[in-house]
């Protein structure tokens, strides 16, 4: 009887409580199980997509290091011993972590966008076609990234869920930009139901109609030009294209809701001051001190001081590109820095370096001062660029500027003059009388005043089939660099990641890297 | 599916329920029959009644036997005879009915106690009178140990019978027997000896230790067994050897000393634990940690902190299937058994107190250049404009270089204070024990403390139930920051300037504003980075035993046992403005918190008995266990008052998002183990577990470990025997199948990860998907086959034991690299297979055993690994430093460890080279280094040098051998034992050469730079300086060193007072030490130490990035026991 009671006691505490005893319970993060539930989880899942930018691999200080370092203006900072210094120097291999990380992010995005379009809809949440819209605008922006960036490229609209959705091939170009105006085209037909939500002029780093049709008109430009294909041949563009390019950019002038600030610089002391200015289009969101800031200033300012509005200057320009610039063009001096900060004070040195420093994403007074990050937004379209798109357009149609062209691009010229000169004729007069030549000369400069170090010239010098004579033309003045002399065709394209090429062995690299 | 599961346990659980309760019954029916009493009534007075006719010898014993309360022995005797017997007595004296068979056959006869012992008279003719001898002496004694403390339980028999008594709590007895018998006695562990009793009525005994120690006990899980009875293989080392070790890791007490055991002491930083490995990895992706059985209890997670080595009484390491597989799903890596020191019933009480102090310094110094070497460097690598700070370097030689080393690297104190109090009254023994240290970590601004403190008492509360407590508390405080990594106070040290214009000076403890140039660069002074990063971390361990033993009768036993522990750890950092990134956010204070808090329950049934020569031991048993842990942590950065630090990390004016974590992880188990043995010789043991695990999928959670081993004692056959060679002989085999669930909580999860968006001026919380699910996810597998065998010769002097394992791990829980496009960078899931074999050898020899003792032993091991299959693809890349990743490959066919790069070429001597050889990404310069051309697209060199098809595996970080070798001497009141541990064929990557050997104009590094090539000085080892814009980071041979090295480990001279002297001041015994550890290391490694090893990864083991290095120390110490 005591043995069996022993034994009891022994033995019962097993059958407490063993249902469920070995389930997982997790505390402290969700899943598949309880999330997403209800609109507002659909939200949060769609915000974590715009997370990738923080990665700075697809905005930010590490794409632009490499777009402003592959173009006609930019040259390299002080340091080559670091990651981006070594890919400047074009001894670039696809077993780099640069283009990985650039196309991890840009897929890591692209799944998000996946699993927020596939859920939502699953769920039927009230509200979803926004979310869906949105999440299709922001995929195309993605594929317009990995399109322009790597050539061919897997076209995932499914979000990966499993090992056997794990390895796709690779699609064209051409059916990658199928999609993207697809979703495009999907995405602004929702947006324009919705004129309070998203036809606005900003929506605080939210995809937004005009951003969309920004997009739009920005992937027909690509479409018209030239791009390197995966297997190494130059494609000519289809020039219809510039049809498409003229009337959309028409439609974002005729929203009515964006307007040239008329001080150049005051666009970007917005951007970091987090004011959202009626000139940005689309803006990526960054900000202190924790959580999403950024290092474009630290990359590209005069080195700094304690309290001082400098950087690292890792990245640099040249003095020829500084010297084209006409010395009253406001826009100058703002993007180059030569000279020195006194606290935010910016003070010009008298001797020009043969590689001055970029300026453009300096601190300003009024959102406190960091010594070393910045939350410094950065600009992906502004409403001066459409402008400029729609004088090409409009000579690209008509071979030769037609008078709107010209306004178009003198609308953007007179902005930029400094107060005191606006109708003087003697600063950037106003253009006039040229061919399609000269006008296209005129174009390819002025979006190298206006859109310097913003992540654009890459890509423009690409479409323009200009890439390699730039580049090859190139002054370098800094002893083992020899820009010009490394340069090859096959840089207009970056390399597969050679991990993500070794896990798809039937994938063929892209050409000659 | 959920449902299913359930009802399976449930109805496993009732099952095994049912087999427990039936186990039960059905023993206590065998046992019911042997429940008489003492018998002492002389043949001479006892009365029986017998009438039979024509029966045989047999018959008549078996029938006196039944109407009596006697027993006949007459082994050795032939009582198959023909002659037949007729019995008739009424009411007549037992001895008369013997003293007829007597005469009938021949035969005598001798009472003991309950037992009649048949004796032959050969010589007696028909007729004569036999004689019938009694018991009549009644012998008592004490059976005492080498101490002379009595033995308890000690065997004393007479010889020839089963006759005979144990001893009591203190070693006493008392036997009746007859005279002129011949007492063996007998205890586990020690000679036996036979004493002829004479016309003695007292007789003590001390006993002699058995040389051959093959009767020594080894712990096995849920129990113990004799060595010669071991089937499995199992590694023990004693607390002699244990308590030898001058260091606070426990690990650190296996090096050398067990084959298969790999211990790695990879870091001199105080508080630090080296790494074991057993037998090799078995995975790629879980831990390769073996799991540790603390005084019984699989450790619950948390740290070793509270196992002081000099409270274990011995560790007994399980290799393979057979020993581990009782642990089932957690022993694919080897179970480390520790028993921590106890007392005994009715012992004395016994004190003894260890204290040591011991100096360490840095194990080995680099040599680096100095001020006139810096300034032949400035000369050609500093821009023009900076070159005359330094135009003649020569000028410099009268100049005091700093050498940072020196000023960093200090001799070290410490102190280690251990008491230990063991002792027992009748019914309880117990054991406590306290033990503090200091430490000083060789590098200035790192110390190391620790408190710990045992606690053991059991005690009968009656015939049947003994309950036991063992509590255990240890708290330890380290301080300083790590020295690992590219940016870190290890590469500081060997790349700061040897000279400051002006000062400040290391002692200074201030940055300084580079003097050399005009940017006002802030370079860090080492010494004021490592005094000035506060890096604080507090460990605290809580754990507690107990248990309930219940013992209805003789052979059995229950036992109900729970155990609860605590881990916390706290980690608190401050790195003020002045110091490395301090700098730039203005002072950063970090603190996290995390704990893990734990309990087990745990019940066992044991019974052990014999028949005739059968003895059967089994064990069943159930267990539950349950892990949560939480953590949490908190940042600040941007302090206006520094002084506080992370004391108020409130200061901080940006403040980070707090972070926190919880999880919980449960397994229940089911298990059992029979062992037969036969005759002594044929041994079987066979054991299955059966495990549920919550880490694992909702498909898979349940899993069965099954192991079986024989074993054949053939020394204790007559014809192995009649050979005189072998004092033992034993061949081994098991096979058996292991798990491991050490993959993390909620791998089989898809989660949801957050990041944390700032838009629209403000921080919005995001989720995205952070991994895929798997519900099949499930243990990983080891199939182990095990052939071994054990020889003694020369007496049990000389002792050998080889073993050959394969083990085949199955399952692997891989997170393999999946395609990035994917939106993932891994899927968990269990793809790779990979197999492990090896040879151990373990010799141990008592060399000399007169005035001078002297035994050795030697072990070596020659592990190896192969990768059998891994997910799609057929190999990932693995480890990085720096800017490189993809330092190692895990490829099918290929061992773990393999490090992957370029192979080293030699320098570019001139330009016909640079243009007519393969150069790196297609092009090259003179004096750049050069690289192999191994393949190309075609399969064939192509002339470039690129990543794809121009790397290969150039080096493997983990050893072909290893071993050691420990020698003890002893003459008179001198011992001096000496441990030599080394290792074979393991490659170093000398990850530090591409900072060190690189110059910079404004920093140190190696003396190599200076060996550079030149024109001049057309070397192929070491590239030129000027090479900017040469890639230099490439991972190559020319980074891959030879690792092998073989190490004084320790060694120890004590000097034992003679016990005259020191037993007149009550002191038992006083023994003085004097040690060294690490003193000397025979290795080509250019480094500081080949046994380095910045990641405890099986998967990237031998990368040396300025570790915080080795040290080597002497030792002062004394032993006291009163």
């Amino acid at each position: 009887m005591k043995l069996k009671k022993i034994i009891l006691i022994l033995i019962f505490p097993l059958f407490v409580s063993c249902e469920n005893y070995l389930e997982e319970e997790p505390y402290s993060f969700l899943s598949e199980a309880n999330f997403p539930e209800k609109a507002e989880d659909g939200r949060i899942a769609l915000n974590s997509a715009y997370s990738v930018f923080g990665g700075a691999n697809i905005v930010g200080y590490a794409y632009l290091c490499y777009s402003i370092a592959d173009t006609d203006f930019g040259s390299y900072g002080a340091s080559l011993s670091n990651s981006y210094g070594l890919y400047q120097n074009f001894t670039r291999t696809s077993a780099d972590g640069f283009p990985k990380s650039v196309w991890a992010d840009l897929y890591k995005g692209i799944n998000i966008c996946n699993f927020v379009i596939d859920v939502v809809a699953e769920k039927n949440f009230e509200g979803g076609d926004q979310l869906i819209a949105e999440a299709k605008g922001l995929r195309a922006y993605f594929y317009i990234q990995v399109s322009n960036q790597f050539g061919d490229a897997p076209l995932r609209t499914k979000t990966t869920n499993g090992v056997g959705s794990v390895n796709v091939s690779r699609a064209g170009v051409d059916d990658i930009r199928t999609l993207i105006l697809q979703d495009l085209n999907e995405a602004e037909a929702v947006m324009e139901n919705y004129p309070s939500v998203f036809a606005v002029q900003n929506r605080g780093g939210y995809v937004t109609l005009g951003a969309v049709k920004m997009m739009k008109a920005q992937m027909h430009m690509f479409m018209a030009g030239w791009r390197r294909s995966s297997t190494g041949e130059m494609v000519a563009g289809d020039p219809s294209h510039w049809t498409s390019v003229r009337d959309i950019c028409q439609e974002i002038i005729d929203m009515g809701i964006y307007e040239l600030d008329p001080d150049y610089t005051n666009v970007f002391k917005d951007y970091y001051l987090d004011n959202y200015n009626n000139e940005s289009i689309w803006e990526i969101d960054f900000s202190m001190p924790s959580n999403g800031a950024t290092l474009p200033n630290a990359m590209t300012a005069p080195p700094y001081g304690s309290g001082s509005a400098g950087g690292f200057g890792n990245m640099r320009t040249t003095k020829g590109f500084y010297d084209s610039f006409d010395p009253m063009d406001t826009r100058r001096d703002w993007s180059i820095g030569q000279g020195s900060f006194s606290g935010y004070t910016f003070v010009p040195s008298a001797a020009i370096y043969s590689r001055p420093y970029i300026n453009k994403y300096r601190k300003v007074p009024g959102n406190g001062d960091y010594s070393y990050r910045t939350p410094h937004n950065n600009p992906i379209y502004r409403y001066a660029e459409v402008h400029l798109m729609l004088a090409e357009a409009l000579n690209e149609i008509n071979n030769g500027p037609t008078a709107q062209a010209y306004t178009a691009i003198n609308t953007v010229r007179y902005r930029a003059r400094s107060s005191d000169h606006k109708d003087d004729g003697t600063v950037l007069p106003d253009l006039t009388g040229l061919d399609y030549s000269s006008f296209k000369e005129a174009i390819i400069d002025e979006r190298a005043f206006e859109l310097a170090f913003e992540g654009q010239r890459r890509m423009d010098l690409i479409r323009w089939g200009i890439y390699l004579d730039r580049l090859q033309a190139f002054e370098d003045d800094l002893t083992g660099m020899n820009k010009a002399a490394k340069v090859q065709g096959y840089h207009m394209l970056l390399p597969i990641p050679l991990d993500e090429f070794n896990l798809n062995p039937d994938w063929d690299q892209n050409d000659l890297w | 599916m959920k449902n299913k599961t359930i009802q399976l346990v449930i109805h496993t659980m009732k099952l095994s329920v049912y087999v427990f309760l039936i186990q039960v019954l059905a023993l206590n029916l065998l046992i019911a029959n042997d429940t008489k009493g003492q018998k002492t009534i002389s043949v001479k007075q006892a009365v029986v009644s017998v009438n039979m006719k024509n029966a045989s010898l047999s018959g008549a014993f078996k029938h006196l036997e039944s109407i009596s309360d006697y027993h006949f022995n007459y082994k050795g005797v032939d009582i198959n005879k023909h002659k037949k017997l007729d019995l008739k007595f009424e009411n007549a004296l037992f001895s008369d009915v013997l003293l007829q068979i007597s005469r009938k056959y021949k035969l005598g006869f001798r009472q003991l106690n309950d037992v009649i012992q048949v004796v032959k008279f050969s010589d007696m003719e028909d007729g004569d009178i036999s004689e019938i001898s009694m018991a009549d002496v009644d012998i008592t004694g004490k059976i005492t140990d080498e101490n002379g403390e009595g033995l308890p339980g000690a065997s004393v028999v007479v010889k020839g019978t089963t006759v005979g008594t144990t001893t009591d709590l203190d070693g006493n007895y008392k036997v009746s027997v007859a005279e002129q018998s011949i007492l063996t006695i007998s205890f586990v562990g020690y000679k036996t000896q036979e004493i002829t009793i004479g016309n003695q009525s007292v007789i003590d005994v001390q006993m002699a230790v058995d040389a051959e120690q093959l009767e020594e006990v080894v712990v096995i899980g849920y129990g113990s067994v004799q060595k010669k009875d071991l089937t499995g293989s199992v590694a023990s080392v004693g607390s002699e050897s244990i308590e030898r070790i001058n260091t606070p890791s426990l690990n650190d007490a296996l090096q050398g000393m067990a084959a298969g055991v790999q211990v790695t002491s990879s870091t001199g930083r105080p508080g630090e634990a080296s790494s074991v490995l057993i037998r090799g990895g078995s995975s790629i992706s879980a831990s390769n940690e073996p799991l540790y059985v603390i005084d019984g209890f699989p450790q619950l997670g948390g740290s070793n902190l509270d196992l002081n080595p000099q409270n274990i009484a011995s560790i007994d390491i399980l290799k393979d299937a057979s020993a581990g597989a009782i642990y089932g799903a957690r022993a694919s890596n080897g179970v480390v058994i520790i028993t921590t020191k106890s007392g005994s019933r009715g012992g004395k009480l016994n004190i003894s107190y260890t204290g040591r102090r011991s100096f360490s310094s840095i194990i080995k110094e680099l040599e680096t250049i100095d001020i006139v070497d810096y300034a032949k460097i400035h000369q050609v690598r500093a821009p023009l404009d900076e070159q005359p700070l330094y135009a003649n370097p020569e000028q410099w030689a009268d100049s005091t270089s700093i050498d940072w080393q020196d000023e960093i690297y200090r001799t070290a104190a410490m102190q280690m204070h251990d008491l230990q109090i063991t002792g027992g009254s009748n019914n309880t023994k117990y054991s406590a024990s306290i033990g503090y240290l200091t430490q000083e970590g060789i590098a200035i601004g790192s110390d190391y403390s620790r408190l710990n403190s045992r606690l053991r008492i059991e005690t009968d509360l009656n015939n049947k139930l003994i309950a036991g407590v063992n509590i255990s508390y240890a708290t330890d405080e380290r301080n300083g920051p790590s020295l690992n990594g590219e940016e870190s106070a290890g590469v500081f040290i060997l790349k700061a300037r040897p000279y400051i214009p002006g000062g400040p000076f290391p002692g200074d403890l201030v940055d300084y504003v580079d003097p050399d140039v005009g940017t006002g660069q802030t370079a860090t002074n080492p010494s004021r980075w490592l005094t000035g990063n506060d890096a604080l971390r507090n460990q605290l361990t809580f754990r507690t035993i107990n248990y309930l033993d219940f013992k209805p009768f003789k052979g059995f036993s229950l036992r109900a046992s729970g155990s609860m522990s605590y881990n916390g750890t706290k980690n608190r950092s401050y790195l003020p403005s002045d110091v490395g990134i301090g700098r730039n956010y203005n002072g950063i204070a970090n603190i996290s918190h995390n704990q893990t808090t734990s309990w087990l329950y745990e019940n066992t049934a044991k019974y052990k008995f014999t028949v005739s020569n059968h003895e059967i031991e089994t064990l069943i048993g159930f267990s539950a266990q349950s892990t949560i842990g939480e953590s949490f942590g908190v940042k600040s950065q941007n302090f206006p008052i520094e002084n506080l630090g992370y004391d108020n990390i409130g200061l901080g004016v940006d403040v980070f998002n707090p972070s926190s974590n919880k999880y919980k992880s449960t397994m229940a188990s089911y298990f059992g183990r029979v062992n037969y043995t036969y005759r002594g010789r044929y041994l079987l043991t066979a054991s299955v577990r059966y495990d549920g695990s919550s880490n694992l999928g909702e498909a898979n959670k349940w899993g069965a470990f099954p192991s079986v081993a024989l074993a054949w004692r053939a020394s204790e056959e007559h014809f192995i025997q009649n050979l005189n060679v072998f004092s033992d002989l034993k061949f081994r085999i098991s096979y058996g199948i292991t798990g491991n669930n050490s993959i993390g909580n909620y791998r089989s999860l898809g989660t949801y990860s957050s990041a944390n968006v700032s838009i629209n001026s403000a921080q919005v919380l995001g989720l995205r998907p952070g991994s895929m699910s798997n519900v099949d996810l499930k243990w990983e597998q080891n199939r182990q086959l095990d052939l071994g065998f054990d020889i003694g010769v020369f007496g049990g002097r000389l002792n050998i034991t080889a073993d050959y394992y394969k083990k085949k791990s199955n399952d692997l829980l891989l997170n393999a690299p999946i395609p990035i496009n994917s939106g993932f960078t891994s899927f968990t899931s269990n793809i790779g297979d990979i197999e492990s074999s090896g040879y151990e050898l373990d010799i141990r020899g008592v060399v000399l055993n007169g005035k001078v003792k002297w035994t050795s032993q030697f072990n070596i091991s020659f592990p190896s690994t192969k990768v059998l299959r891994l997910s799609e693809t057929d190999y990932f890349f693995t480890g990085s430093w720096g800017h490189k990743s993809s330092v190692f490959i895990v490829k099918e066919g290929e061992a773990l460890g393999s490090i992957y790069g370029y192979v080293y070429d030699g320098v570019n001597q001139n330009e016909d080279e640079v243009t007519n050889l393969p150069q790196f990404g297609g092009a090259g310069a003179v004096g750049g280094p050069r690289y192999k051309d191994i393949s190309g697209p075609d399969g064939v060199p192509d002339g470039v040098i690129d990543s794809e098809y121009d790397r290969e595996i150039i080096g493997n970080g983990l050893p072909d051998a290893f071993g050691g070798l420990t020698n003890k001497l002893e003459y008179k009141n001198f011992d001096l034992s000496f441990v030599f541990s080394f290792r074979y064929g393991n490659e170093v990557l000398n990850a530090n050469k591409n900072f060190l050997w690189r110059p910079n104009y404004r920093s140190g590094g190696l003396k190599k730079i200076m060996d550079a090539w030149t024109p001049e000085n057309p070397t192929n080892e070491n590239w030129a300086w000027d090479q900017d814009g040469i890639e230099y980071n490439n991972v190559s041979s020319w980074l891959v060193e030879d690792g092998s090295f073989i190490r004084l480990r320790n060694i120890t001279l004590g000097y034992t007072l003679p016990s005259i002297l020191t037993k007149t001041i009550g002191i038992e015994r006083c023994r003085f030490f004097v040690s060294g550890d690490k003193l000397m290391t025979f290795t080509n490694y250019s480094g500081y130490d080949p046994e380095v090893s910045v990641s405890s990864s099986m998967l990237t083991p031998g990368v040396d990035l300025t570790n915080y290095p080795n040290q080597k120390s002497v030792t002062l110490g004394v032993n006291v026991t009163f």
